[in-house]
């Protein structure tokens, strides 16, 4: 009966014990370091947002009234080599508010890094994705609007709106005219030129660096190439292939280091 | 010693039951003092499978109990002011949800402002209502009820005869755990919600020939051809692409409305109808309305958010050689504005027209999960 009296309570305790679910083991780990990629759309000094009258380089009214782009291959240059941080993102203007800028974050370990580089568009490979293949919120889902059809792929970079086709027009753009200029196929697929933009920078244990990077219209419009009125306003790439490369070849060179 | 025989398997079992954190509910649920019972039981949609993976709303998991609850508030007439005209009343499953009136007649005889909207795959739409003003199903199921122009109801008074009726406070409480006094509007449009939800077409001789079950025929697929062509009917650019993806309508929340050229201003500020603009304020909004999906087009005449089309050939015609180049023409999609469309040939108007009807789904619109349960 005595052995009874202390087994019972010692029985009762031991189911109680191994019947719950057992806490977590508390891991405390460091905060690991990241860095925050800011790209500000701009027209020029101005920032840009989508819906607004900007005058351009030229003078001509211009609203931009959509405007996205694939980044891929977001890569930190180290004295030893690359390390790639993000392997697709889409950036879009849509919601952004005026002086916002678009942005990429990722995890990266500390250390020292010697520069950045990344490509407009998707590789050949993320280019023959099937996009119903992935989540809603993926880059690369259907419901993005940027897949194309079987043929092409997806459009690297959609940049629409309207604009006057005189300079110096009085009044609100005309919203009849439109550009619309979408860009895509394997062979517009370019890294970003950013000489003076890709700096070299240390991140330290849990710290967060930011990048801050300048994406201006007017140097996508009248870079190196002018593509602004005389060859047409329209290219999906398949038609009017070279309004397609001559933007492309603009917009890799419209990043710069920003000066808020 | 022989009670202790008894007493310790007692104890054992007392200490397993009360030595956790509690678990009131268990597998057969929670029973109120109705005798009413709260265990809902998740509802899985069948999503076909050359569509994208569907993500419906966390705030508004689909269970069988609340699926049935909305399935039965879209059919009763009760929501409406007079309780004589359901939301079914306007949405009818023979015309995929839709409406085969220009307009809807309301309660009080008053014609609706714009074409009812069929209703099926709403899983994959972030805006509803041709001009996009409600981005939640749930909230979008509630406007029409207290609209003048529709079922002209005042919820609060919907809530008392909900919480009256012989039979909704228990269906309620099987779906949300909610005692009567408890219901509220917010409910009701969840449930309405989660039935729509359940509204799934994708079962058309198109679909059949995506996932390698079927065939077209050489005109449909000439049809195709110009549907996705540029240089053809150009529709790809709004409607999306037939790669077993997009289900035939933009998805993309900021690509979903557009101004396809119907009228013909010179500035926006001269829409009548101003459609997205009116949600949004935006004047670039001003004359865009949301791009509808061209699944079930043999149900759904007619055509566009005025229903100004009674015929799928006007609507091709338009497309051919009827488009204005208005204030906001959509900058992405309408570049064959300015000579007035895509100049279809009559044979290529027939191609086209014989593709889209592919799209056709005779099983939904007679499946009885979608029918009226009061019949």
């Amino acid at each position: 009966m005595r052995y009874l009296r202390l087994l019972v309570p010692m029985l009762v305790w031991v189911i109680m014990a191994s019947s719950c679910e057992k806490d977590p083991e508390l891991i405390i780990e460091p905060d690991p370091s990241s860095i925050t990629f800011n790209i500000y759309p701009k027209v020029g000094n101005q920032p840009m947002v989508l819906n607004q009258e900007y005058l351009d380089e030229d003078s001509y009214r211009i609203m931009p009234t959509l405007f996205r782009f694939y980044v891929s291959h977001l890569t930190l240059l180290t004295d030893s080599g690359e390390l790639e941080i993000k392997d697709v993102a889409l950036l879009s203007l849509e919601g952004l508010a005026s002086g916002e800028p678009l942005t990429i974050e990722a995890a990266i370990p500390a250390g020292n890094y010697t520069g950045v580089r990344f490509w407009i568009g998707l590789d050949s490979a993320q280019n023959a994705s099937d996009p119903a293949t992935y989540a809603q919120d993926h880059p690369l889902s259907a419901f993005q609007g940027t897949f194309w059809t079987w043929n092409s792929g997806y459009r690297f970079v959609m940049l629409e709106g309207y604009y006057d086709t005189l300079a110096n027009t009085p009044g609100p753009v005309a919203t009849t005219s439109f550009f619309n200029y979408h860009t895509g196929l394997n062979t517009l697929y370019r890294e970003a030129v950013l000489g003076a933009a890709s700096v070299p920078f240390s991140v330290g244990e849990g710290d967060s660096y930011t990048y801050n990077l300048d994406l201006d219209l007017n140097r996508a419009l009248y870079g190196s190439r002018d593509i602004s009125r005389n060859m047409g306003a329209i290219t999906h790439s398949t038609s009017n292939y070279q309004l397609a490369e001559d933007f492309t070849e603009n917009f890799i060179r419209a990043f710069s280091l920003s000066n808020p | 010693m022989k009670a202790l025989r008894y007493i310790l398997p007692l104890i054992v079992l007392v200490a397993i039951m009360s030595g956790c954190g509690k678990e009131p509910d268990d597998d057969d649920g929670t029973k109120n003092d109705r005798g009413w019972v709260y265990n809902p039981q998740a509802y899985t949609v069948e999503i076909p499978r050359n569509f994208p993976p569907a993500t419906f709303p966390a705030s508004n998991p689909l269970t069988t109990q609340g699926v049935q609850l909305g399935r039965m508030l879209f059919y009763d007439p009760i929501l409406s002011g007079d309780s004589t005209l359901a939301c079914a009343g306007c949405h009818k499953q023979e015309n995929a949800f839709s409406d085969n009136r220009i307009l809807s007649l309301g309660i009080d005889g008053l014609q609706g402002k714009r074409h009812a909207m069929p209703l099926f795959n709403l899983v994959y739409s972030s805006r509803f209502f041709w001009d996009g003003r409600a981005t939640d199903l749930a909230e979008q199921a509630l406007i029409p009820v207290e609209d003048p122009l529709e079922m002209h109801a005042y919820w609060p008074e919907n809530i008392i005869k909900l919480q009256a009726h012989k039979d909704y406070p228990k269906f309620f409480y099987e779906a949300f755990g909610v005692e009567p006094e408890d219901i509220t509007k917010e409910h009701a449009g969840k449930a309405l919600a989660q039935f729509m939800f359940t509204l799934v077409s994708g079962r058309s001789k198109f679909d059949e020939a995506v996932t390698g079950f079927g065939e077209l025929t050489d005109q449909e697929r000439r049809g195709l051809e110009l549907f996705i062509s540029q240089d053809g009917a150009d529709c790809f650019h709004c409607h999306g692409t037939p790669n077993g993806n997009q289900v035939f309508q933009e998805l993309s929340p900021s690509l979903q409305f557009r101004n396809n050229g119907l009228d013909s201003f010179a500035t926006a500020v001269e829409y009548v109808d101003k459609g997205l603009g009116e949600a949004t304020g935006i004047v670039t909004d001003f004359g865009k309305f949301k791009v509808p999906s061209l699944r079930n087009l043999a149900f759904t005449a007619p055509y566009m958010h005025d229903g100004r089309f009674a015929t799928l050939e006007e609507v091709v015609d338009f497309y051919s050689t009827g488009v204005h180049q208005t204030a906001n023409i959509d900058a992405g999609g309408m570049e064959f504005a300015f000579q007035g469309g895509v100049q279809l040939t009559p044979q290529e108007k027939l191609d086209l027209i014989a593709f889209l009807m592919t799209l056709t789904d005779n099983e939904f619109v007679t499946d009885p999960r979608f029918s009226d349960p009061f019949k």
